[in-house]
């Protein structure tokens, strides 16, 4: 294990953040002739089929706060979100001429397009929109989505030139459930004493995880959290809330740094959930494809942008995240023109209001480059908490 | 101030005619209702159980047409919708605000069942989770995957064949008590594909010069 400090994992994780040209992922593919680079957009995409395909998946997030977007505004009304703008200015621009194939889950309208677009312009790539289901139930959903797996792995089979067999995908199903083991650790860490693991931190470590392969983020993860426990933090008078609404474009990392230094500690947040979205360990026995689609259907996240087919059950996952995490309260923020996220905005807002829990709402783009509003409003948020709540 | 004699067109008469048609049935308390999209209706299936079909994006442009749907959006941009998302979804959610009028001048009843065909746009999913939290009714949805070569694969028909005889037409058979027959979905959409071949071949005389029809009838 690294014996790195704290300041020096994250410098390295801040490099890798920094890094539109994702040299990492380059290094390795020019490591070893033959291999192959795939890149996935957010919400979640089954990375284990990739790495069983002896691939390396790579989450494409968009451009950053510091891209300059002009290729990508041409394929794009004003009147939508940013990130299928700088992803297709990172494309456009060489800058994802190594990867091998995309693939884009089912996560909005606009994402979806982004793979016809994709299909357009790369027409020598691999190009795969992968849709998941909305429906549930063991014999339709989950029929429904084996079999887009099975189909998913045949393609991957194609690319690579080599059969993915079942010991394969359950090694890889085994090295992702250690590396959601330890990003829950991280996460668990963090909501107990977020002093010692401030959210930017934990956001770049996760973004770190993005770019490299699987065993080299457990590593890290593990070195972060034996790092920040030797590193003396002062702890503040901050309240503790939950970030909602950070799932696909993401935050300027500014953006989470003001939340904390206006006084809002995080504890938790849905920013890359393709890290925790399955809430359980896949089995690593029986029949791999089964598997996954189990863990799908019915132990992972619940986010806006799946259908939640029972009304009972709307809102649990953020409720049972306040309680879990004793937060505070919860600020939404939402990507500008992200219907998702926007949409089921009300529907939490009213479960808040239920049960007296405050919040804020507001609004980014990736590159949004004013942050004195948002510490203002999460400021007055946080003295409000603290003037007239209970903690 | 003049009055002014507007001419409609037959067309535009009986356009107005069939919609009035709708409105009343939906209004009269007689028929079972059930609120669904115009992309991807299930009309034909609907009617195999004399259920009435209730669209909020008609209810929108008729709103719209008579100068009622700002305020409606306005209305519920104020109680927490984003300006950023689609003005339907506000001006269904307004019109139930101020009272939930039909054209026709009569409360619209709180829809039987809610039936979600998310057939590609992604506001459906969650304009339906936003009704249901307002008339807590049967809510039931037909995920139709997306095509993205073009064609749909055998999964995708099988997924959506489960769906409709697993769980949307078990739904609409406990809403309307009547059972669900198989010959009379075979007439209508029967009838669907004449009306279809028909609307094409009317569609074709565009062709003509100079045309029989004008932009309007063409919209409609």
């Amino acid at each position: 294990m690294s014996l790195k400090s704290v300041h020096q994992i994250i410098d390295d994780c801040q490099a890798i953040f920094n890094d539109n040209s994702f040299s990492k992922a380059r290094q390795w593919k020019d490591a070893v002739p033959g291999r192959k680079v795939i890149g996935y957009m957010p919400v979640y995409m089954p990375r284990e089929l990739i790495h069983a395909a002896g691939m390396l998946p790579l989450g494409i997030l968009g451009g950053g706060a510091d891209m300059e977007v002009i290729h990508g505004d041409a394929y794009y009304q004003s009147y939508l979100c940013r990130i299928p703008r700088s992803t297709i200015e990172l494309a456009i621009t060489g800058k994802l001429d190594f990867v091998d194939g995309m693939v884009f889950p089912s996560i909005c309208d606009v994402i979806r397009n982004l793979s016809g677009i994709w299909q357009l312009l790369f027409k020598d790539k691999y190009v795969r929109y992968f849709d998941l289901p909305q429906n549930f139930d063991d014999q339709i959903g989950g029929v429904f989505y084996v079999n887009e797996l099975r189909e998913f792995k045949q393609g991957l089979e194609k690319l690579a030139g080599r059969e993915i067999s079942d010991e394969h995908l359950h090694q890889s199903i085994a090295l992702y459930n250690e590396n959601r083991a330890w990003v829950n650790k991280v996460y668990d860490y963090r909501a107990a004493t977020p002093w010692k693991a401030p959210a930017a931190e934990v956001y770049l470590l996760m973004r770190a995880g993005m770019v490299l392969p699987v065993e080299e983020h457990t590593d890290l993860l593990k070195s972060y959290l034996a790092a920040a426990e030797a590193e003396n933090r002062p702890l503040r008078d901050n309240c503790r809330i939950v970030l909602i609404g950070t799932f696909c474009e993401q935050p300027p990392l500014n953006l989470l740094k003001s939340l904390e230094m206006a006084g809002c500690y995080i504890v938790d947040d849905d920013c890359m959930l393709v890290t925790r979205w399955l809430q359980q360990a896949v089995p690593t026995n029986g029949d791999p494809l089964d598997n996954l689609t189990k863990a799908f259907l019915h132990h992972s996240a619940e986010t806006a942008a799946k259908y939640e087919v029972d009304l009972a059950v709307k809102g649990k996952y953020m409720l049972e995240s306040i309680q879990k995490r004793q937060a505070d309260g919860v600020i939404f923020a939402a990507p500008s023109f992200c219907d998702p996220a926007l949409l089921d905005q009300p529907m939490m807002v009213d479960r808040l209001k239920e049960r007296g829990i405050p919040y804020i709402t507001m609004q980014y783009a990736e590159n949004s480059g004013q942050m004195q509003p948002i510490r203002e409003q999460a400021g007055t948020f946080a003295v409000s908490i603290k003037l007239w709540s209970a903690s | 101030m003049s009055s002014t004699t507007v001419v409609k067109s037959p067309s535009q008469l009986l356009q107005k005619e069939m919609i009035g048609r709708n409105y009343d049935r939906i209004t009269s308390g007689q028929s079972k209702v059930s609120s669904t999209f115009v992309p991807g209706n299930l009309n034909e299936l609907l009617m195999c159980f004399d259920i009435a079909n209730n669209l909020p994006e008609i209810n929108a442009i008729q709103n719209a047409m008579r100068k009622k749907s700002g305020e409606m959006i306005t209305n519920a941009e104020r109680a927490g919708h984003s300006e950023d998302v689609c003005t339907y979804v506000k001006a269904d959610i307004g019109m139930m605000a101020k009272g939930n009028i039909a054209p026709n001048g009569k409360p619209f009843p709180n829809p039987d069942m809610l039936l979600l065909s998310y057939t590609g746009c992604f506001t459906f999913l969650k304009w339906f989770e936003l009704l249901r939290e307002q008339y807590q009714c049967p809510t039931v949805m037909l995920h139709v995957p997306y095509a993205a070569d073009g064609k749909p694969t055998q999964n995708m028909r099988d997924y959506i064949v489960k769906q409709l005889k697993e769980e949307v037409i078990p739904v609409m058979e406990k809403v309307s008590g009547i059972k669900f027959d198989i010959d009379r979905l075979r007439e209508y959409l029967r009838k669907s594909a004449q009306a279809e071949d028909d609307l094409v071949w009317m569609l074709e005389q565009s062709k003509r010069k100079p045309s029989p029809i004008d932009c309007y009838f063409g919209g409609v």
